[in-house]
């Protein structure tokens, strides 16, 4: 899932390295327009929905965070 | 009370009447009215002190991220007698460049943190530093030469330039005098007001028109501006958060920003109480956003307003009515008193009693700019004379913008003429994009419409350059906000029987 992710991620947002880079919020990397394409972006593709505890700068600060985020949310839609 | 020529006499008057009362706050730092006064008019003194010695005054372009030091460069700017240029600092550098050339002369101001920024767009040119210039004028306030840079300034005299997309790729530089700013404040204070204890939640970047509201009805009311971190609006949490910590009652943003805390169900979690006002404009509200706030906030005042640039701030209001339904578009209402607006289709002044027939609007009056800075022929065309009948030897600005009236009186806004878009509260012109793609290399064609169901920017285009690497180029060339959101590499973009792009079936395909 987490090269299913990144793959995702960097179609979204070309620029950026989403391998290596660890701190895409602190550093500034993802604005409010980039933050709210990748979430478009994986909602379509895992036909998940977020909600306002997951959208937080601490879950999306760097690919393992995102891929675990995706992942509680998909636990979340089976129970 | 004396008679207020420009902005500055609202701010020495804050100074006499509230000098220990917060004006401007950041997350971990405020400044009090006294000492935004006393801190602007040091730097005017040293802009006054470093500028050239014939006394000609070049405008200062503002480099800097929303914060106190651009609040006081903009002040310092004013008070030395000359104008500012706030730029955005994810400007890229051929952008940065199409600004400069237009302007001919400028000194460009910048502060330690965002001189990394300048620096890395890759400007190479001369630059001022805002500490820098503090730190050479302190106790400097009252001198002489400031008191005669203020003196100069008459009404008519320039205030700011704020440039937006053009269609053939360079951008337009809004000229505005400061009589039209003082005649804005007037406008919003009558009709919709600010109170002195109000905290206003800044969300628009100081680069663009829409900030005017936060930064002059704040001095106009003695308000404090209170100016929300970039990140807050990437998660909706925390910009509640925020809000509730730092007690914000009055909040002026994009539909963008009420949609994503709408969007993430983000008001059961956090219900702000100190919520007063709430007002929109940039673009269209969408009416589920709008009832989703009204179910959480139901008796407070919400506002949405109309303009673009070129009217300074907004020419319309409208205060929404809690109680009534709307179908279809909360309307934009109707001009501020001391503003004329009609709709024009063709020659002809629609009657207002000519419902729901579609016109451009067309705005005269006090609030007009002052044209397209050293841009003669794009100023003729948008600004025209006004039929003699509604002034003698005026202009009237044409927006581009449709509308209609209501039953009520009100205008309702029904699109665009032209190809420009609102993209996330942003005026944009698709033109603008489409020149960017069609400069790059290994590009044949393309086509960029607008989804407006999603806000999206959709780019078509032709060519061997791959979708990723389209990307990047355009990262050098365009602002954040105009980069595409989705890319489609096409084998044929549709054509019109007469070999022209066929733009209207690539819209239909998005919305």
């Amino acid at each position: 899932m987490r090269d299913e992710i990144l793959k995702l991620l960097e179609e979204t947002c070309p620029t950026i390295d989403f391998e290596n880079e660890d701190a895409l919020i602190d550093d500034g990397l993802l604005d409010s327009y980039a933050v709210l394409s990748i979430i478009g972006a994986i909602s379509e593709k895992y036909d998940i929905e977020f909600e306002a505890d997951d959208v937080l700068p601490e879950t999306f600060n760097n690919l393992d965070c995102i891929t675990k985020l995706v992942q509680e949310i998909l636990e979340r839609k089976t129970m | 009370m004396s008679r207020k020529v420009s902005v500055i006499d609202y701010l020495e008057e804050n100074y006499l009447n509230i000098p220990d009362k917060t004006a401007v706050s950041e997350e971990s730092e405020s400044i009090t009215w006294l000492e935004l006064r006393n801190r602007s008019r040091e730097l005017a003194y040293s802009l006054i002190s470093t500028s050239d010695p014939s006394g000609k005054k070049v405008p200062v372009v503002i480099f800097m991220d929303r914060s106190i030091s651009h609040v006081v460069s903009i002040y310092g700017t004013l008070y030395s007698g000359s104008f500012y240029v706030p730029v955005d600092v994810s400007t890229p550098v051929e952008r940065l460049n199409s600004i400069l050339e237009t302007l001919q002369e400028y000194r460009i101001l910048t502060n330690r943190k965002d001189e990394k920024k300048l620096l890395k767009s890759g400007y190479s040119g001369e630059y001022l530093v805002y500490e820098d210039l503090i730190g050479k004028a302190v106790g400097k306030a009252e001198s002489p030469e400031i008191h005669a840079a203020v003196n100069s300034i008459m009404d008519s005299s320039l205030m700011y330039i704020i440039f937006t997309s053009g269609s053939t790729g360079v951008p337009k530089g809004v000229a505005v005098r400061h009589r039209s700013v003082m005649d804005y404040i007037s406008s919003f204070m009558d009709e919709v007001g600010m109170r002195g204890d109000d905290v206003c939640g800044n969300q628009a970047p100081f680069y663009s028109d829409m900030s005017l509201k936060d930064l002059y009805m704040t001095l106009a009311s003695g308000a404090e501006l209170c100016i929300i971190p970039a990140k807050c609006f990437s998660f909706p949490l925390k910009l509640l958060q925020y809000i509730d910590e730092k007690k914000i009652t009055y909040c002026m943003w994009v539909p963008t920003v009420y949609r994503i805390i709408a969007q993430f169900k983000s008001l059961g979690k956090l219900r702000p109480d100190s919520i007063r006002t709430l007002c929109f404009s940039g673009e269209s509200m969408q009416l589920p956003v709008f009832e989703y706030w009204k179910g959480f906030y139901p008796d407070i005042d919400y506002w949405q307003f109309y303009g673009p640039s070129e009217i300074t701030g907004s020419c319309s209001y409208y205060k929404v009515d809690n109680k009534r339904n709307y179908d279809g578009l909360i309307p934009i209402g109707k001009p501020y008193r001391n503003t004329g607006m009609i709709l024009v289709d063709g020659e002809e002044i629609i009657p207002q009693s000519d419902r729901s027939r579609k016109g451009e609007i067309c705005v005269y009056g006090t609030c007009l700019a002052a044209g397209y800075y050293n841009n003669p022929e794009k100023t003729e065309m948008a600004f025209t004379d006004l039929p003699s009948e509604l002034g003698y030897g005026e202009k009237m600005y044409h927006t581009g913008d449709l509308a209609f009236w209501d039953e009520d009186g009100n205008l309702v806004f029904s699109g665009r003429m032209d190809y420009q878009v609102k993209h996330m509260g942003k005026r944009i012109e698709l033109g603008e994009i489409e020149n960017a793609v069609d400069s790059l290399d290994d590009i044949d064609a393309c086509c960029c419409v607008h989804n407006k169901n999603k806000d999206a920017l959709v780019l078509y285009y032709i060519g061997s350059l791959s979708e990723k690497d389209l990307m990047r180029a355009l990262d050098s060339k365009l602002p954040p906000y105009m980069i595409p959101t989705v890319v489609n590499k096409v084998e044929t973009l549709p054509q019109l029987p007469n070999g022209k792009l066929d733009r209207k079936t690539l819209e239909k395909e998005n919305n």
